[in-house]
């Protein structure tokens, strides 16, 4: 494979500003859209009172009343559209209005008034587990391998701590935004989306049994990190209600406070995390208690919890272990999809228990970590054996070179001893070691059967049809080099198909790390059945052989087109009961070395260098694999020490940018990022994952590198200064 | 209110409420799309423009504040001829993901290239320029990449940039 510096094909639309965006769109006639939200964690609704003196004629209002089918297809189906009875967490949406301008829809909103009777709230984790929630979580998961008693009552030590990890927001750039245009058959659907097929399948479920038919259009996404994988079928529910009643297009525009305040965020996390380890260092067993808060409805939650139990255990080899998950109801707004998705959770409280045993046995952690390696033929607690496609140990030793990681741990040891009081500066240097599985949780992809479709034009171009977005991470472009690599053609003569449901097959969600490997696996498929069908066998064939072989074969055919459905290696098997097997079909690995001041006076601490390594099988945009990594470490980063939602009583109390803190330019540390290729077999010329590795390894090194500065483990991010005073003066501060 | 100004080059006027902010009054108004609103707080840089030959967040300019000001947006600046230089080492560079904050980097660009005039600057000032625009996808690293590249070339910034 030789194409993979090309240059991202919507790079110059979106410097010159002439890219479309959702909110770009002109659109005759739009209705704006609002939501009339709850002021009140857990309540029931009594009554809900327009005010006489208001002029309601040009508003359009609708309630959970005008909803037959008034739930979002996820995956339980317990969130209602619109609350009809009872509100569950401050925010939920109660009435939609429509109206001309905002300006309307902003007066009206001050002229309802809805009475509640309150209903006891849990708005914490540990509220929610001393109440009923606590017996009814939305998912549990116990995933068990060899005799962890045992190992327990042999141990030399045994070594324990409670991790706690934070929310998380998205903060993609371009907040919520879609909107619905009716044309008197269907109402299309446009908008800032991961995932068209989620949205087309919840708008089937909403109109069930209407005459209503729906199609879906994704449109340039201004970023989505997760956040607009599950939440769009909500807001498009909302638009496609409207449409349908005023028949007129609505658009349904979210401002900033809006969607930090009432869109879904990274589930908090409690994890109480036991090891049982030798005088050498070596960890015989695992228990791990996994609490996530989910808040109000279970989401995307099991599967979150999924990933988190099956990421918990890190790149260790671990003969023993007892993990049990448990994604808890609280009410909050409802937590959602994140890149990582419940890995960056599970991966820090691993991480930081290795930091502790280290800091117990008064041993280097890189020796701790050594020690517990995976090597290439052991298998993971859930049996998967790790027998290809495993470039964790370059990737650790190119971070270790790259980073003098030695050499520092030592010098730092000396200065934080030595110079540290007279400067009023510490200095540390973390290590972390980060797993990701590539694509969907164990039997998933045999769910989805995610399909890809290509037609060839009589002209010779090739149009690709699948249903994988473009928000930023530059799938299109990794789309045009695979197939124009393997059919030998100019990358201008690749097309891609709008992602519109009606054009382009269901070729599963924009999530998981899967676009890529999965779906590019069935683009470059596709492109062999083409060169069969097109009898181009011999490898060294030129363009104008491809050309000519098409002119012929359009001779006798009206059409060339080729579709493959996905089939998961046989051998790639996973009980969901017993959590055996395969978790994923493979796994991508990454090893990431941070280096951090924190200063004895403010307690904040900056991340001055990041040294990190990827394993992505292998890279089809070199370039934008490396964008993506960078980005990734950044927004794990702000994970680490800056990001931090405050609730109170189980309302979000950030209203923007100023009060949610997120690395600038002046915040970041140098990156110094190297690609490891060791490819997959069943990967488009050997690629793996990319999208969410780098932000699952990224807090752990930076929380690695604190705890070797203060001499004690991280157990809590995000590490705000309040959080480091406490860590430093041994005091609780009120966080 | 009436207003009258300049906006990229154009004289326009139209009606606007004292408190109707500038990027409303350039995207819902004048059509002028290539100006993204991300916060609507001044925080994160989207929706940058030059007003009197001064950076401004759009979104907190207020339509009384308009009267005869010269504005030039992302809109404005595709037809100068440096643009070509701007867009090729922002591609080359991979310095471009989601591009929703990218117009907002460029109009930094460009004060960055003003201010360094054919200086060198070092990284900490280039940082400066950009402290006020947010992007979540890059890490910066490679818009800064894209910068440097810049200001090893020699563009010319067009002279109504420096009035």
């Amino acid at each position: 494979m030789k194409k993979n510096t090309e240059i991202r094909i919507d790079a110059a639309s979106k410097i010159a500003g002439i890219e479309k965006y959702t909110r770009d769109l002109h659109i005759d006639n739009l209705l704006y859209a609002a939501t009339v939200r709850s002021d009140r964690a857990h309540a029931r609704i009594l009554s809900v009172a327009f005010d006489d003196d208001f002029d309601w004629s040009r508003i359009t209002v609708l309630s959970a009343k005008d909803i037959k089918n008034n739930f979002v297809a996820i995956i339980k189906n317990d969130m209602p559209y619109l609350a009809k009875n009872e509100v569950n967490y401050y925010g939920e949406p109660i009435l939609l209005l429509a109206a001309e301008n905002d300006k309307i829809l902003h007066k009206a909103k001050k002229h309802i008034t809805i009475n509640y009777d309150d209903l006891q709230a849990f708005c914490t984790l540990n509220k929610a587990m001393q109440s009923s929630y606590a017996n009814e979580p939305f998912e549990e998961i116990i995933l068990k391998n060899g005799d962890v008693k045992k190992a327990f009552i042999k141990a030399d030590h045994i070594i324990e701590d409670t991790f706690e990890t934070g929310f998380q927001e998205h903060v993609y750039l371009e907040p919520q935004v879609v909107v619905a245009i009716p044309d008197g058959k269907t109402i299309h659907i446009k908008g800032s989306m991961q995932c068209p097929y989620y949205v087309q399948n919840a708008m089937n479920e909403l109109f069930m049994g209407s005459e209503t038919r729906v199609d879906v259009t994704q449109i340039m996404t201004g970023g989505a990190f997760g956040g607009k994988e599950d939440f769009p079928s909500l807001i498009c529910g909302h638009v496609a209600l409207l449409a349908e009643k005023t028949g007129q297009p609505v658009i349904m525009s979210y401002n900033r406070e809006e969607d930090i305040r009432y869109t879904t965020k990274r589930h908090p996390s409690k994890i109480n995390a036991k090891a049982a380890v030798s005088k050498e260092g070596n960890i015989q067993a695992v228990d791990m208690n996994i609490l996530l808060d989910s808040g109000a409805y279970t989401t995307l939650s099991p599967v979150v919890l999924a990933r988190a139990v099956l990421t918990s255990f890190g790149c260790y080899k671990l003969p023993n272990v007892y993990i049990h998950g448990k994604a808890i109801k609280t009410n909050i707004p409802p937590c959602g999809a994140f890149r990582g998705f419940g890995g960056p959770q599970s991966l820090f409280a691993m991480e930081m228990l290795v930091e502790k045993i280290s800091q117990t046995l008064n041993m280097p952690v890189w020796e701790i970590k050594k020690a517990n390696l995976l090597s290439l033929g052991d298998k993971l607690p859930t049996g998967q054996p790790i027998d290809y496609s495993y470039g964790l140990p370059q990737c650790i030793e190119k971070v270790l070179k790259s980073s003098e990681y030695e050499k520092k741990y030592n010098e730092f040891k000396k200065y934080n001893e030595k110079e540290a009081k007279r400067s009023g500066i510490l200095k540390g240097i973390g290590i972390s070691l980060a797993p990701h599985g590539c694509g969907f949780t164990g039997v998933g992809e045999n769910r989805i059967k995610a399909i890809a479709t290509m037609e060839v034009l009589p002209n010779g171009q090739v149009v690709i049809k699948t249903a994988n977005t473009e928000m930023g991470q530059g799938v299109d472009t990794a789309y045009k080099i695979i197939v124009s690599e393997a059919l030998h053609l100019p990358f201008n003569d690749i097309i891609i198909e709008e992602k519109n449901t009606s054009k382009v097959p269901n070729s599963g969600p924009t999530v998981a790390s899967r676009s890529t490997m999965i779906v590019g696996k069935l683009l470059f498929d596709n492109c062999e059945q083409i060169l069969s069908a097109l009898s181009l066998n011999n490898i060294e064939f030129s363009l104008q052989d491809f050309k000519e072989a098409t002119k012929k074969y359009f001779n006798d055919h009206k059409t060339l087109s080729v579709q493959k459905e996905y089939e998961h290696p046989n051998f790639i098997t996973f009980d969901e009961d017993t959590y055996k097997g395969y978790g994923y079909p493979v796994y991508a690995w990454s090893a990431n070395v941070a280096e951090v001041e924190i200063d004895l006076t403010s307690y904040q601490v900056s991340v001055k260098q990041f040294y990190s390594a990827h394993d992505v099988g292998r890279a089809i945009n070199r370039q934008q694999s490396e964008g993506q990594i960078q980005g990734g470490i950044i927004q794990g980063i702000g994970y680490a020490i800056y990001e931090d939602i405050h609730l109170e009583n189980g309302q979000v109390l950030n209203r923007g940018f100023r009060d949610y803190i997120i690395p600038t330019i002046e915040d970041v540390p140098e990156l110094h990022v190297e690609i490891v290729e060791d490819a997959y077999f069943n990967g488009p010329f050997g690629a793996k994952a990319l999208g969410e590795l780098p932000l699952v390894g990224a807090a752990p090194a930076v929380a690695s590198a604190v705890s070797f500065a203060i001499g004690k483990t991280a157990t809590k991010i995000p590490m705000t200064p309040e959080v480091i005073a406490s860590m430093i003066e041994k005091k609780n501060y009120e966080y | 209110m009436n207003i009258k100004c300049n906006i990229n080059g154009k004289s326009v006027s139209f009606e606007a409420e004292p408190l109707d902010r500038l990027l409303d009054i350039l995207r819902d108004t004048l059509g002028l799309t290539g100006t993204k609103e991300g916060c609507g707080e001044g925080e994160c840089g989207a929706c940058t423009v030059f007003m009197n030959n001064k950076l401004v967040n759009s979104c907190l300019v207020p339509a009384m504040h308009l009267q005869d000001a010269d504005i030039v947006t992302i809109d404005g600046l595709r037809d100068f001829d440096f643009f070509t230089s701007i867009t090729q080492s922002y591609e080359e560079n991979g310095a471009v993901q989601c591009g929703f904050c990218t117009p907002g980097f460029i109009m930094s660009t460009i004060e960055l290239l003003r201010k360094s005039n054919g200086k060198v600057l070092t990284d900490d000032e280039v940082k400066s320029v950009f402290a006020g625009n947010i992007c979540r996808c890059t890490g910066y690293d490679k818009i800064i990449k894209a910068v440097r590249q810049l200001l090893h070339t020699n563009i010319e910034i067009p002279k109504r940039f420096y009035e």
